[in-house]
C-alpha cells in the first residue's frame, strides 16, 4: 500500500457547490480531474494525470475501505463512502465520494468519481469507523451480502408454506374419507399464497419502486448529491443503485457542462478585450461575433470606407455578411470556403490599408463551423513607414532638423514618432554643444564647454570633451609656462656657447703650446737614449777590464801563496840551523862545565868554549833575526794575499755592479726608444686633439646659430599661445602683464649679447614682441 | 865579560851556571852540574810528586827529572821550546847521585867573588831561604844563587827519590 508523506493536522475545508471530478481507467490511473480536484490537491494537472489515483492517498485511510470499494466497482455497483484524502504539502480533507463504473458496448470501461463535501456528523462517523478498521475492530460488509435478487425466494418461500398448508389440511381429511373436503387444503393454500404474493409485492416491490421514483424525481429537480442507499438488497436494490450511477454520471456531466460553458465565457470576454481586432463568421459568412476592437477601428475608418463601400455601417455589423467588404463577393467566399489553414492577406479599401489575417474554426471532431477573421488597420503605419524611412534618410546625410508629425499618429505608431523625435533631439543636442565648443575653440577660447544635462554616450561625450579641453589647457598652460623656460634656455645656451667658444680658443692655444714642448721633449728623449748606449758600451768596457784586473789579482794571489811556502820552507831551514846553534852552544857549554872541572887546566879549553859558545850564540841571534824577518815577509806577504783577495772580490763586485748598470742602462736605452714611440703618439693624439678642438669651434659657432634660432622660435612659440585664452589666464590677465613686461625687459640685453649676428632680424621680432607686450 | 869573571875567578870566586825560569834567571855552582842536555819526554812515573817530569835514561843510569817550574809553584808553559835539563851531582849527606833539573832556558857563565854574594833577606819569596846561597848582582841583573843540594832533597822528596832510585 502506498503511503504518502508528510502529512500535516490541516484540514482543508471543501468549497460549497464545487464538486470534485475525476476519472480514472480501469487500473486506476487518472484521466481525467477537474480544476477543483486540482486547485485542493494542490498538485498540477500534469503531476496528477497519468498517475494512479493513490497520489492523493492518506495514510490514515484503512486499507479494508479501498479493498470494499475495488470489489464493489468490480461487481458493476457505484460505491458510496467517506475519503479523507491528503493535499501535496501533507494537509487534509475529508469528501464524500460517489463511485460509479461506466459501461462501454455492454463492457466496463472506466470510473467516474463524484465528491461533494460531507455534514460534519458523517466525518466523525467516518473516523471512529476507520479508526476500528486500523485496529481490526470492525469489519466492513462485503458488496455479496447485498443480494441481487430476492423476489423469487420471496415468492418461493410463500409457495412452499401454502402447498406445506395444503397438504396438512387435505391430508387429514383425505383420510376422514371425506373427498369433497379434500379441496379445502389447495384452497386454503392458494389463498395464503395469494396472501403471501400480495405482501411481497405491497412490502418489497411496490416500496422499492416508488423510492426508485422518488429519487428520480429529485434527479429531475437538478438535485446530484443526494444520498441515495446502494445497500438495498434485491431488485429494488438493484434500481436504486443503476439510479445512484445515473445520478453520479449526470452530475458529471453537469458539471462538466457547467466548466465547459465557464471556459467559453472566459474566452469571449478575453476576446471582448483583447486589442486586435477580431471577428467572426459562420460558415456562411455571417458576422457571428466582433469584439471591441473591431467596431472601434473600422468606425474610426467609417469615413474612408464609405468612399468604396457607401453602404458600410460599422455600428450594425452583427449579422451581416463579410462579403460587404469585398466588391467581388464570390472570390472571398471562396476563398473563405477553401480555407484550411491560415491565410493572411492585404486590402485596400478607399484610402485605408488594412491587413487581413483568416482562420478556419473547426471543433474537435472536424467540422468546420466557420471562420476567425483578424483584422489590422496599417494605413497609419504606412505613412509612418515611409515618414520614417524619410528622416532617417534625411539624418543618414547630417540633415537632423528633421521630425515626425506625433499628432498625426496614434497608438503605437504615435509613440515610436514621439520616441523618435525625442531621440533626435538628444542626439541633435550633444552634437550642437560639441560644435560650439569646437567653434569657440577655433577662436581660441579653451573655457567652453558642453552645457546641458546629458545622458549615456552623450555624457561620455561630454566628459570626454570636457577632459579634452581641461587637457588641452593644462597643456596649452604648461607650453605657455615652459615657452618662457625655453627662451630663459636658450639665452643661457647663448651665454655657455660663448664661454665654451673662448675656451676652446685658449684650448686650441695650449694645444699649440703643448705640441711645442712635446717636440722639444721629443728631442731630449732621442738624447738620453742615445746617451744612454753610449753609457751602455762605457760599462761594457769597463766591465772587461774589471774582468781583467780580477784575473790578474788571482794570478798575484797565486804569487803570493807561493812566497809564503817559500817562505816557510825558509823558515824550516832557518829552525835547522837555530838548532844547530841551539846545540852547539850545548856542546860549549858543556866544554865550559868541563873546563870549569878541570880548573886550571881547563882555562883555554874554557876560552875556546866561551868562543865556541859566542858563535853560537851569533849564528843563533842571526837565525833568530832572520826568522824575525821571514815571519815579518809572510805576515806581509799574507796581508798582501789578503788584500789582493778583496780587491779580487771587490773586482768581481765591480763587474756585477757593472752589469746591473749595464742592464739599468740598456733599459733606460730601451725606455726612452718606448718614449719617443709614445711621445709620437702623444703627438698624433695633439694633433687630433687640436683638429677636434678646431672642429668643436665650429661646432660651438653652429650651436650658437640653432640656440639664436631656438630662442626667436620660444618667442614664436610664445605668441602662438597667446592665441588661446584659459581660465587661469582670463583671471590672471590683468595682473600678469606687469611681471611680463620686466621679464621682457631683462630678456633684451641677452638677446643682444647672443645675436649680434643678426641684429636686424631680432630687432624687429623683440619690437613686435613690445607692441603684442603692451597690448597684452 | 868573559875578561871580567876571569879576572874574578883569579880571585878566589866561584864560577856558576846561570838558567833562567819563568823569566827569573837564576844561578847554581857549576862544579855541582854533570853535563846539559836538551830535553826529551821522560817516561812517567806513577804515585810520584808532582813536580817529578818522570825518569830518563842517562847512559844507563837512570835519573829522575824535577820540573822547577812546579818545584816553585809555577804554573808549567808548554810553548816554552829548547827547554835543557842540567843534569846535576846532588848530595844529600851521605851520598852523591844524579838528578835532572828542567828549566826554560840556560843563561850563561859567571865567575862570582865571594865578596858578591849577599845573603837573602828572609821571607821574601815562596822558596825557603834554606835552598838560597845568596843573591849577586851580575852585570846590572840580579841572580839568585841555588842551593841545588838543599833543594833537590827536601824531606819529602827524598825518601821516595831514595826508594825509586834504589
Amino acid at each position: 500500500m502506498r503511503n504518502n508523506t508528510p502529512v500535516t493536522d490541516r484540514r482543508i475545508a471543501l468549497v460549497a457547490g464545487e464538486d470534485l471530478v475525476t476519472k480514472t481507467d480501469l487500473q486506476g490511473r487518472i484521466t481525467y480531474v477537474n480544476p477543483a480536484f486540482i486547485a485542493i490537491s494542490g498538485f498540477s494537472e500534469q503531476e496528477l494525470v497519468g498517475e494512479h489515483h493513490n497520489v492523493v492517498r492518506h495514510p490514515d485511510m484503512p486499507e479494508a475501505a479501498f479493498k470494499d470499494l475495488w470489489t464493489t466497482l468490480e461487481a458493476g455497483r457505484p460505491w458510496v463512502g467517506l475519503v479523507k484524502n491528503r493535499c501535496k504539502n501533507g494537509d487534509y480533507y475529508w469528501v464524500r465520494a460517489n463511485v460509479t463504473p461506466l459501461m462501454k458496448d455492454g463492457r466496463l470501461s472506466e470510473y467516474m468519481s463524484v465528491r461533494s463535501n460531507p455534514s460534519d456528523q458523517d466525518v466523525a462517523d467516518a473516523e471512529r469507523l476507520y479508526q476500528q478498521l486500523r485496529r481490526n475492530e470492525a469489519t466492513l460488509p462485503g458488496p455479496d451480502s447485498v443480494k441481487s435478487s430476492n423476489y423469487q425466494s420471496l415468492v418461493n418461500k410463500w409457495l412452499m408454506a401454502s402447498l406445506g398448508m395444503s397438504a396438512v389440511i387435505s391430508a387429514p381429511l383425505f383420510f376422514t374419507s371425506i373427498t369433497s373436503l379434500v379441496i379445502l387444503g389447495p384452497l386454503a393454500g392458494l389463498a395464503l399464497f395469494a396472501y403471501g404474493v400480495n405482501k411481497v409485492m405491497r412490502d418489497t416491490v411496490l416500496a422499492g419502486i416508488s423510492e426508485t421514483i422518488n429519487e428520480l424525481q429529485n434527479i429531475t429537480e437538478g438535485d446530484y448529491t443526494r444520498n441515495v442507499s446502494v445497500t438495498e438488497n434485491g431488485e429494488s436494490g438493484e434500481l436504486l443503485r443503476m439510479v445512484k450511477s445515473i445520478q453520479i454520471k449526470l452530475g458529471f456531466e453537469v458539471n462538466d457542462a457547467k466548466e465547459s460553458a465557464q471556459r467559453a465565457d472566459r474566452i469571449r470576454v478575453a476576446l471582448d478585450n483583447v486589442t486586435s481586432s477580431v471577428m467572426m463568421a459562420d460558415t456562411g459568412g455571417n458576422i457571428i461575433y466582433v469584439n471591441d476592437s473591431v467596431v472601434d477601428m473600422l468606425t474610426a475608418a467609417q469615413d474612408d470606407i464609405r468612399i468604396d463601400l457607401p453602404n458600410f455601417d460599422a455600428s450594425t455589423l452583427m449579422g451581416t455578411n463579410i462579403d460587404g467588404f469585398h466588391k467581388d463577393p464570390s472570390h472571398q467566399q471562396r476563398l473563405l470556403e477553401g480555407l484550411k489553414q491560415r491565410f493572411s492577406s492585404k486590402i485596400n479599401i478607399g484610402p485605408r490599408t488594412f491587413t487581413l489575417i483568416a482562420a478556419p474554426v473547426v471543433d474537435s471532431n472536424g467540422t468546420r463551423l466557420g471562420s476567425v477573421v483578424e483584422w489590422g488597420d496599417i494605413t497609419e503605419q504606412l505613412g509612418a513607414e515611409s515618414d520614417v524611412e524619410n528622416m532617417i534618410q534625411d539624418a543618414s546625410v547630417g540633415i537632423l532638423d528633421t521630425r515626425l508629425d506625433a499628432e498625426k499618429y496614434s497608438g503605437f505608431i504615435g509613440n515610436v514618432a514621439t520616441g523618435m523625435n525625442t531621440m533626435l533631439d538628444s542626439i541633435v543636442e550633444p552634437i550642437v554643444e560639441v560644435k560650439r565648443v569646437i567653434a569657440e575653440l577655433e577662436e581660441g577660447n579653451l573655457t567652453s564647454r558642453m552645457e546641458g544635462n546629458f545622458q549615456g554616450e552623450f555624457a561620455e561625450l561630454e566628459v570626454s570633451l570636457r577632459a579634452a579641453m581641461v587637457k588641452l589647457e593644462e597643456i596649452v598652460g604648461e607650453i605657455r609656462t615652459n615657452s618662457g623656460s625655453i627662451a630663459s634656455g636658450a639665452e643661457e645656451i647663448s651665454k655657455g656657447n660663448t664661454t665654451l667658444s673662448t675656451r676652446t680658443e685658449s684650448q686650441a692655444a695650449s694645444l699649440e703650446e703643448t705640441a711645442a714642448s712635446m717636440e722639444e721633449m721629443t728631442a731630449t728623449v732621442r738624447q738620453n737614449a742615445d746617451n744612454a748606449s753610449q753609457a751602455n758600451s762605457l760599462a761594457e768596457n769597463a766591465k772587461k777590464l774589471a774582468e781583467n784586473g780580477g784575473e790578474i789579482s788571482a794570478k798575484v794571489v797565486h804569487s803570493m801563496s807561493e812566497i809564503s811556502s817559500s817562505s816557510t820552507q825558509i823558515s824550516e831551514i832557518i829552525g835547522v840551523i837555530d838548532e844547530i846553534a841551539f846545540q852547539t852552544n850545548l856542546l860549549a857549554l858543556n866544554a865550559a862545565v868541563e873546563a870549569a872541572r878541570a880548573g886550571e887546566q881547563g882555562r883555554g879549553f874554557a876560552v875556546v868554549a866561551a868562543e865556541v859558545r859566542n858563535l853560537a850564540q851569533r849564528s843563533a841571534s842571526a837565525a833568530k833575526e832572520i826568522k824575525g824577518l821571514i815571519s815579518d815577509s809572510v805576515s806581509k806577504v799574507e796581508e798582501g794575499g789578503r788584500f789582493v783577495d778583496e780587491s779580487g772580490k771587490a773586482l768581481t763586485e765591480i763587474v756585477a755592479a757593472i752589469h746591473e748598470v749595464s742592464t739599468i742602462v740598456n733599459e733606460i736605452a730601451l725606455a726612452s726608444k718606448e718614449q719617443a714611440t709614445g711621445i709620437d703618439q702623444v703627438n698624433v693624439a695633439i694633433n687630433d686633439m687640436d683638429e677636434g678642438t678646431q672642429q668643436n669651434a665650429a661646432l660651438v659657432e653652429e650651436v650658437a646659430a640653432a640656440s639664436e634660432g631656438m630662442e626667436e622660435q620660444a618667442v614664436q612659440l610664445r605668441q602662438l599661445m597667446r592665441f588661446f585664452s584659459d581660465s587661469q589666464q582670463q583671471s590672471n590677465r590683468a595682473v600678469v602683464s606687469a611681471p611680463v613686461a620686466s621679464r621682457t625687459a631683462n630678456r633684451r640685453p641677452a638677446e643682444k649679447a647672443a645675436n649680434s649676428k643678426a641684429p636686424a632680424t631680432k630687432a624687429s621680432s623683440s619690437n613686435s614682441n613690445d607692441m603684442e607686450w603692451e597690448e597684452f | 865579560m868573559n875578561l871580567v869573571s876571569t879576572e874574578e875567578a883569579t880571585d878566589k870566586g866561584r864560577q856558576f851556571l846561570s838558567f833562567i825560569v819563568a823569566g827569573e834567571e837564576y844561578a847554581t855552582d857549576i862544579l855541582k852540574v854533570q853535563e846539559i842536555r836538551d830535553w826529551k819526554m821522560a817516561t812517567l812515573v806513577p804515585n810520584s810528586p808532582d813536580y817529578v817530569e818522570g825518569v830518563t835514561n842517562l847512559r844507563g843510569q837512570i835519573i829522575p827529572i824535577i820540573n822547577l817550574r812546579t818545584r816553585f809553584d809555577i804554573p808549567p808553559d808548554e810553548s816554552l821550546k829548547n827547554r835543557i835539563v842540567i843534569v846535576l851531582n846532588i848530595d844529600d849527606g851521605q851520598r852523591t847521585r844524579l838528578m835532572g833539573m828542567l828549566v826554560d832556558a840556560f843563561a850563561e857563565t859567571y865567575d862570582i867573588a865571594a865578596q858578591n854574594i849577599k845573603p837573602a833577606p828572609s821571607n821574601i819569596s815562596a822558596i825557603d831561604d834554606e835552598f838560597i846561597i845568596g843573591l849577586s848582582t851580575v852585570e846590572e841583573k840580579m841572580l839568585i844563587l841555588l842551593d841545588v843540594d838543599e833543594l833537590l832533597t827536601s824531606k819529602e822528596l827524598s825518601p821516595a827519590n831514595t826508594e825509586n832510585v834504589a
